[in-house]
């Protein structure tokens, strides 16, 4: 369980980032996070990670702290899937999702183990064919898939992704939040209870096609909490991003009303 | 990986036998193996044999352990560094160490005139550089691997021209060619006691920065990514770079400043065994190595006068170098 109480924070003491966040986490869950651009959701993700310095007592995850939490126990509670990252060098995908293990075993070196539970997880991303090709001559939803297959091998219950789809084509998209709701029915590697997937998207028939609950956040406080059918609606939508119901007609209209949104 | 194993233990001992044929004593491998059965076997050695060994033993061997332990310490920290920056393109003098240890060499020479103080302050400065970088990098709070360069660069420009006050200062006929001939690297000054008491800390630091390949990957992902695959982010890559910049300045105090080893090694090494560091760093230090004992033997019979090793660095490494971008050239499209 993650449970957010009074959680706020600021980058600079003048222009707070989120105010007042309160609201529990409880396994099994797919939460979908959204909000205009600088609305604070990547705030709040990194907050829950313990990335900012947060005052204590404001997230806590399975009871522990963040804030006090050593970053190898952390690791075992959370896992984190990037937007697309930038390092220079060319790791074999193997290698990359094998960091998922990093805080366990010797300090020196991964044991047959740790290569069993790399495998397993590219296999449950269908990527095991690509073990030993380099990483950064993978497609870009590829690349998702892998950090996805690493969180796996992480051993964590809960999944923090910064908007996962982002410079990903159509069908990718899909594939990708499909892979997601299917992870998240399996359960985890290991252990015998449900993943719980928290991520941000920009998409609101991304929230509807995973289900699930939807945070909207609105200038750092939540505006709506509840099951996605019942928030991401249209009024839902109209009232977060600001826009006229005319407005959101036009671009459904344009969508051919498959997403069953109407002002 | 076994095949690499054996690749580098061929290469290093081909190195250490072609090293120590070389030089202006002459003998060949024929006198060598005749000298280890008379060693072997308890004979009595003929005086030849007996200047042979002196030479072997005396000279050559101090040279030898001294060119494997520079080489092997300056690319492995330089392997280091590239994963601790996320970027290929950092040497081991990016925040500082080189720059501060040649003003501490100055010091010594134009003010002590001592042998011992230069060392000892080259080391010195070359620690207290890299200091003043991580120092800077402070200033800035929540502050970015970015800003730690920029700091080096700082650090290097200030101990940079203090150095060139020092050589305008220096008497010119005494100091300056020996402040200018230190700058350039040499392994005229090793000695056995040096080599003694320096040469067990690198061994040491080339050991430890060599296993530090599983958390170097993961550290080469960037702060967020690494601290979120359970990494103290901070502390870990705070004790690399340290590790890295003290082996650095140690290198320095038995050769003097040696360029460009620790920034085309681990290039070239990345081309032949791959990114990933858990081979990449061992790879280093056994390549810069082996790379080192070729360019001193290289050295050694261009000429009988003492060239400095520092000019031939480039001149060998370069050609390698372009070498090594050509082979690979399909990856860089």
């Amino acid at each position: 369980m993650i449970q957010v109480s009074q959680l706020s924070f600021a980058y600079s003491k003048k222009h707070p980032v989120l105010r007042n966040l309160n609201f529990i986490i409880e396994p099994g869950e797919i939460i979908n996070i959204l909000g205009p651009n600088g609305c604070g959701k990547s705030t709040l993700l990194r907050a829950i990670l313990g990335f900012l310095p947060l005052l204590p007592g404001q997230v806590h995850i399975n009871g522990h702290d963040v804030v006090s939490l050593r970053p190898q126990r952390l690791a075992r509670l959370l896992s984190y899937v990037p937007q697309m990252h930038n390092t220079p060098f060319n790791y074999q995908v193997l290698d990359v999702v094998l960091m998922g293990r990093v805080f366990s075993g010797p300090w020196y070196k991964y044991t047959r183990e740790d290569h069993d539970i790399a495998r397993d997880a590219l296999h449950r991303v269908r990527l095991l064919d690509l073990a030993s090709r380099p990483y950064q001559h993978l497609s870009g939803g590829q690349r998702q898939l892998v950090l996805i297959a690493r969180a796996l091998a992480q051993g964590a219950d809960y999944f923090i992704m910064d908007e996962p789809v982002t410079g990903l084509d159509y069908s990718n998209q899909f594939y990708l939040l499909e892979t997601i709701r299917e992870l998240s029915a399996q359960g985890g590697a290991q252990k015998t209870g449900k993943l719980i997937f928290i991520l941000t998207t920009h998409h609101p028939e991304h929230a509807l096609f995973l289900g699930g609950r939807a945070l909207l956040i609105q200038k750092g406080q939540l505006l709506a909490d509840g099951p996605v059918e019942a928030v991401v609606t249209a009024q839902g939508i109209c009232d977060l991003y600001g826009i006229k119901p005319q407005f959101l007609d036009k671009i459904i209209n344009s969508y051919g009303k498959q997403y069953g949104m109407a002002c | 990986m076994i095949r690499h194993l054996e690749v580098a233990l061929f290469a290093i001992f081909g190195a250490i036998m072609v090293s120590l044929l070389i030089g202006r004593y002459g003998f060949d491998f024929h006198d060598l193996m005749s000298l280890s059965k008379a060693l072997l076997a308890g004979q009595e050695l003929t005086m030849k044999q007996h200047e042979i060994l002196f030479v072997l033993i005396k000279i050559r061997l101090p040279r030898i352990v001294a060119a494997m332990l520079v080489g092997a310490g300056l690319a492995v920290s330089g392997g280091a560094y590239q994963a601790m920056f996320l970027n290929p393109l950092v040497s081991p003098g990016i925040l500082g160490v080189l720059s501060g240890a040649s003003f501490g060499a100055a010091l010594g020479i134009v003010f002590f005139r001592s042998m011992i103080m230069t060392q000892v302050l080259a080391f010195c400065m070359g620690c207290a550089a890299v200091g003043l970088a991580i120092l800077l990098s402070t200033l800035v709070r929540r502050s970015s691997l970015l800003v730690m360069l920029l700091g080096g660069m700082i650090s290097a420009a200030l101990f940079g021209s203090l150095t060139s006050l020092l050589k305008f200062l220096a008497d010119p006929n005494k100091e300056l060619p020996e402040l200018v001939y230190w700058l350039m690297g040499s392994f005229a000054r090793v000695n056995e006691e040096t080599l003694l008491w320096i040469g067990l800390p690198i061994v040491g630091l080339i050991i430890y920065l060599s296993v530090q390949g599983k958390v170097a990957n993961v550290l080469s992902m960037g702060d967020e990514e690494a601290l979120s695959l359970g990494v103290a982010v901070k502390r870990t890559r705070l004790q690399i770079i340290l590790a890295a910049t003290l082996l650095s300045a140690l290198t320095v105090i038995l050769t003097g400043i040696v360029q460009w080893v620790g920034l085309v090694i681990p290039h070239i090494m990345r081309f032949v065994v791959g990114p990933d560091n858990r081979v990449l760093l061992p790879a280093s230090a056994i390549g810069g190595a082996v790379f080192m004992l070729g360019t001193d033997a290289v050295v050694r019979s261009v000429s009988t006068a003492e060239l400095p090793i520092g000019v031939f660095t480039s001149l060998v490494a370069l050609p390698l170098f372009i070498l090594s971008l050509y082979v690979n050239r399909r990856n860089w499209k």
